[in-house]
């Protein structure tokens, strides 16, 4: 037996909206009983790119996270009744006749992953193409066009899996029981910008990032004199800076992403 | 229920297309198979690289299935105040309705126009244009079935300018040759030599996630996760924090729009003050430097061009210009200026040519083909085997209009141009003059002088207008419409498969169908021409049976069927045609390519697609190799006029170095003062130091789009306008284009996300939806060119345009006196919350 698993790395998302638009084009027009009815062409998408910017000024970035029903392991649409099931591999699907007219499906889904396809009297979502899985294709459309490593479909029983790879590599991953995982999604984001005067950048810089009384991250400001740490934990985070022959600069950081211009003295 | 699976190929790579009952039900990328070619492997700092094995298409590809039927035009058109025999009611184009006509009637007024206006004004009364890539296909391709049409019944040619690396072009030739590639460097092997040798890529006006190497889909896609892997850090100047950089960057680098020329001449100013420069190099490959040293150290007027100086003019911080050009001597770097190494948005600006000769310079200093130092756009230049022969649509052997694909090759007998960006004036004044033919191949071209008319010749009568829309492309396109509104142009026809933004202001309408309903055959991702193995932006060869998917939609026909229609009431159809069809044309060009190998053309018409195989072991030639180490060019750049010859181990300049000071130029333009001999910054002519700035004070920069191609599928299909990042629908259910302006700007004028906005300058209003953002500066709005909708306030007159049409802003003044390319990253604007009716 399967046990299916997408993965999905968003560190490598580069918001090219492939996933949705392939998504579109498999789903829109054709149905495919008795695992999904059509999609409705405009204003309904099974996978979404959620996209958040963050940081200021040139420092700016964002993060991008392709969202799909999770096809958790205990889905929270089955208590519905007999209109969504669990396949023995992992996908959650909810039965087009069954779930006709169904409405309150959507409330169901603390992800918000299912729509309301108007012009069916349908709740929909995605199903992982299972329809072509099914036929022995072996991934989904989504994963297909990806032209990145950012998804990663396969099955978990099969260890020299990429997706087995990655759930033993990634501990972030073993947490989460759905067949859709995340991981690489950068948390608080520290950065900075160090000078010697306006004239010169503070290449080599030494910048320690304090949790508590705890050094938790360490680097050297770039040839650009720019420092950044990636995941840094939450909470009151001070940031210490030093550099030969320069007095010690040390601020604390409130902001969830923070970034801050310093001249040395 | 009938299914069934075909191949065919885009603008944006190569697909699978599954049929169900007459009807398109999906359109996939193509996935290898187990017997295709293999893919190549890269080793490389103890890493090994190898592709994915399938193609990676670009978004817009998955939009075909709606695109192919939506918007489309189903039937022949004729306007319906439009009697040739009567009343044109030229004022009218773009107001009136159309009334349904037969194919008859339609060729016949058609056919019978080109005869009325060349037996009264002359062959060359006729003109036509097109867009370039709304279909994929040798045979549907412009060049040819469009060439052979129009060369053999004579025409006023439209000039094409470069538009997508216009100051590459006017500039980068007189510093180094290339003309042959328009301007852009070669890439050979370049992807192995960064991968193994460098530190660092600055990304100059380069977007490669976006331009996705023109026709690449998202192939490079992975080479950045590669570059990434090995730490190759990655610096992006742009004054948009582009669509690559916000998730790539080690560094964005954000000058003011215009002032690209200012941070080039500081980065040498350190460099020859600090003595980090390739010296030995120059000594020994440059021509005139020390003219242009002078200039840079402030000896000719008194300005050493600091990194103090250009802060001030870029708006950036001395200490951050420094520290680039430090990072940039001390590692192997990549100089990336766009698609194919000169395609980014800082040359679509006044004097953008001076811009593009400084990047060569620049490249120059630091050791142009170095190991893993060099001029390359990250975009193309993967190990492919580029000695397979497979012709291209620019090549003559992809083409029915060229000896020895067509037996009897026509030659245009019409001598006078006209010039794309100047038709409105052309039209409209009657007159026009400029220097230069466009995509000049050799760099003597730059130099001829056209006039319209020509002496002898009529003005043009007729305009054909084929595929795509220039209200979205050229500049100040508010002319376009006043141009089609002239009784000059005492006929409009429009071959077409779409209502485009243009297609509206013809007389007659012939409807066009796309390459998924008729056969054609080509490779993936190869133009040819200037852009010669430009399927080194992919990571296989694909070379495609394009199969017709789906009957003609609506009672559309084939470009090639309609030229042939016409050609017959012209009484020409054999000197078109030569007795052939579309798969007699097909099998010849197959026949002149190394196909005929592999296998017989029924077969590969059977197959499909073919993948060229890459030949181990690989003997990589990267880009200028040979120029550093001093040998004769060992790439396979077949175009070069050098290359081969006793001057191989040359460039293609007077001097065969690399010209500091343009000999070129300093014999046939001795009088230009602002393309001189070296290339220098001048402030913009439309930037923060003209007079304009006090009236509009923020920059419009329209870099090429991210999620449509051109002008195309922007319009055709509803799913990209759906995307936040491309447009959001409005109140008014329209579809309104993304503008992306600064917190403080927004503020400043009362402005919230998602508000309708109006971008205004003189030159009209264009309404886009309000997005506040990091990504650009205060002075700075951001907002894609090429809209494919263009919806004026009031129909058919220059009005409000809530399509996005932002060119309609863009000056149409040349980039400098003497060079006729467009600057429409050069344009001054004001926004302001739009209070009025939508």
């Amino acid at each position: 037996m399967k046990n299916y698993a997408l993965i999905v790395d968003v560190e490598k998302c580069t918001q090219c909206y492939n996933c949705v638009l392939s998504c579109k084009d498999e789903h829109f027009g054709f149905d495919f009983l008795p695992i999904a009815a059509g999609c409705q062409e405009l204003e309904q998408h099974w996978v979404d790119v959620r996209i958040t910017e963050r940081g200021k000024g040139d420092k700016v970035f964002v993060t991008c996270r392709p969202e799909f029903c999770l096809h958790c392991g205990d889905p929270a649409c089955m208590r519905f009744g007999d209109a969504v099931y669990r396949r023995e591999d992992g996908i959650v699907i909810i039965d087009p006749v069954k779930a006709r007219g169904r409405k309150e499906l959507l409330d169901s889904c603390p992800h918000g992953a299912i729509s309301w396809n108007a012009e069916k009297n349908l709740p929909q979502k995605c199903t992982l193409c299972a329809h072509l899985l099914d036929a022995g294709e072996k991934e989904p459309r989504c994963v297909e066009a990806c032209p990145t490593s950012c998804l990663n479909f396969g099955d978990l029983n099969d260890p020299e899996s990429r997706v087995a790879g990655l759930v033993s590599e990634h501990e972030a991953l073993r947490r989460q029981d759905g067949v859709v995982r995340y991981f690489g999604e950068p948390g608080r984001v520290i950065t900075g910008s160090v000078y010697l005067d306006e004239k010169e950048v503070c290449e080599g810089a030494q910048v320690e990032l304090i949790h508590g009384d705890e050094c938790v991250a360490r680097t050297r400001t770039n040839g650009f004199g720019d420092f950044k740490f990636r995941n840094a934990p939450e909470g009151e985070l001070t940031v210490s800076i030093e550099y030969q022959g320069k007095a010690p600069v040390h601020y604390v950081c409130e902001d969830m992403d923070s970034d801050r211009e310093i001249v040395l003295a | 229920m009938s299914i069934a699976t075909y191949t065919n190929c885009t603008v944006g790579g190569p697909v699978r297309v599954t049929v169900e009952d007459g009807r398109i039900r999906s359109v996939r990328p193509l996935v290898l198979a187990d017997g295709d070619a293999a893919a190549w492997t890269i080793e490389a700092r103890g890493e090994r690289f190898s592709p994915p094995r399938k193609s990676t298409v670009g978004p817009f590809v998955f939009t075909e299935k709606q695109r192919v039927y939506q918007n489309r035009i189903m039937y022949p058109r004729i306007r319906e105040d439009f009697d040739p025999d009567g009343e044109r009611n030229p004022q009218n184009r773009g107001k009136s309705g159309y009334r349904r006509a037969t194919w008859e009637e339609a060729l016949d007024l058609v056919a019978n126009e080109i005869k009325r206006v060349q037996s009264a004004y002359g062959r060359e009364s006729v003109t036509a244009v097109t867009g370039s890539h709304h279909n994929w296909g040798n045979l549907g391709y412009k060049m040819s079935a469009f060439g052979r049409f129009f060369n053999m019944i004579g025409y006023t040619q439209i000039l094409d300018n470069p538009d997508s690396w216009e100051g590459f072009l006017w500039g980068a030739p007189h510093v180094y040759g290339y003309s042959w590639r328009l301007g852009c460097p070669e890439p050979y092997d370049m992807l192995e030599d960064c991968l193994k040798n460098t530190d660092m890529i600055v990304h100059w006006a380069n977007d490669p996630d976006t331009i996705r190497g023109g026709y690449n889909g998202q192939e490079t896609a992975v080479w950045r996760e590669w570059q990434r892997k090995l730490g190759i850090e990655m610096v992006y100047i742009d004054p948009f924090c582009n669509f690559t950089a916000v998730k790539d960057a080690t560094k964005w680098i954000c000058p003011r729009p215009g002032t690209d020329a200012a941070l080039a001449e500081a980065i040498a100013h350190v460099w020859l003050t600090e003595g980090t420069y390739e010296k030995e190099f120059i000594d020994r490959k440059a021509h005139g430097f020390d003219e242009w040293v002078a200039h840079i150290l402030g000896r000719t007027d008194g300005v050493p061009k600091t990194p103090a100086w250009a802060a001030q003019e870029c708006g950036l911080k001395e200490a951050v210009i420094t520290a680039l050009a430090r990072q940039w001597a001390r590692k192997n770097t990549i100089l990336a200026c766009g698609a194919r190494g000169g395609w980014g948005g800082a040359h679509r600006t006044a004097f953008g040519h001076e811009w593009a000769r400084l990047m060569v310079y620049l490249a120059a200093m630091q050791g142009l083909g170095k190991p893993g130092n060099n001029l390359w756009g990250a975009q193309m230049g993967s190990p492919v085997d580029s000695t397979f022969f497979f012709p291209a649509y620019a090549d003559a052997t992809a083409n029915i209009a060229r000896a020895p694909i067509c037996d009897k090759e026509w030659k245009n007998p019409v001598t006078q141009k006209l010039f794309r960006t100047m038709v409105p004036d052309a039209i409209l004044q009657g007159r026009i003059q400029w220097m230069g033919d466009g995509f000049c191949r050799e760099l003597s071209q730059q130099f001829n002088w056209h006039e319209y008319p020509k002496e002898g010749c009529s003005p043009v009568h007729l305009l054909w207008r084929y595929g795509g829309s220039f209200m979205g492309t050229m500049s100040e396109t508010n002319d376009w419409v006043r141009m089609y509104k002239s009784a000059g142009l005492e006929c409009v026809v429009s071959q077409c498969v779409w209502w485009d933004p243009e297609t509206p202001f013809a007389d007659v309408i012939l409807p066009a169908c796309t390459n998924f309903e008729r056969d054609d055959i080509a490779e993936v991702s190869h133009p040819g021409g200037y852009s010669n193995h430009g399927f080194s932006g992919s990571n296989y060869r694909i070379i495609v049976f394009q199969h017709q998917c789906i009957d003609p939609v609506g009672e559309s026909k084939s470009d090639y069927e309609i030229f042939t229609e016409i050609a017959k009431r012209l009484g020409r159809e054999t000197d078109y045609t030569e007795n052939r069809s579309i798969d007699g044309w097909l099998k010849r060009m197959y026949d002149a390519s190394d196909m005929t190998k592999v296998m017989p053309y029924e077969e590969f018409k059977k197959a499909g697609y073919y993948v060229v195989p890459v030949q181990e072991p690989r003997h990589p030639t990267p880009a200028f190799r040979w120029f550093w180490e001093d040998r004769p060019c060992d790439t396979p750049d077949a175009y070069s006029t050098v290359r081969g010859t006793d001057k191989g181990h040359l460039l293609a300049t007077p001097t065969g170095r690399i010209e500091f000071s343009a000999e070129s130029l300093k014999a046939n333009t001795p009088e230009d003062d602002e393309r001189g001999p070296y290339a220098r910054y001048q402030p913009s002519w439309e930037g923060h130091r003209s007079e304009l700035y006090e009236k509009y004070p923020l920059h419009l920069i329209s870099p090429h789009p991210r999620f449509g191609y051109h002008t195309h599928y922007d319009a055709h299909s509803n799913w990209l306008a759906e995307i936040p990042e491309h447009r959001v629908k409005g109140e008014d259910g329209n579809y309104y284009l993304v503008a992306r302006i600064h917190p403080e700007t927004a503020a400043k004028r009362g402005i919230q996300e998602g508000d309708v906005i109006d971008l205004f300058n003189d030159r009209g209003d264009v309404l886009c939806i309000a997005r506040i953002t990091e990504r650009v500066r205060p002075h700075t709005v951001h907002a894609y060119c090429s809209s494919g909708r263009y919806v004026p306030l009031v129909r058919g007159e220059p009005s409000p345009d809530k399509g996005g049409c932002v060119n309609i802003l863009s000056s149409k003044r040349t980039q400098s006196k003497l060079v006729a390319g467009f600057a429409p990253n050069s344009t001054l604007i004001d926004i302001k919350k739009w209070e009025g009716v939508l």
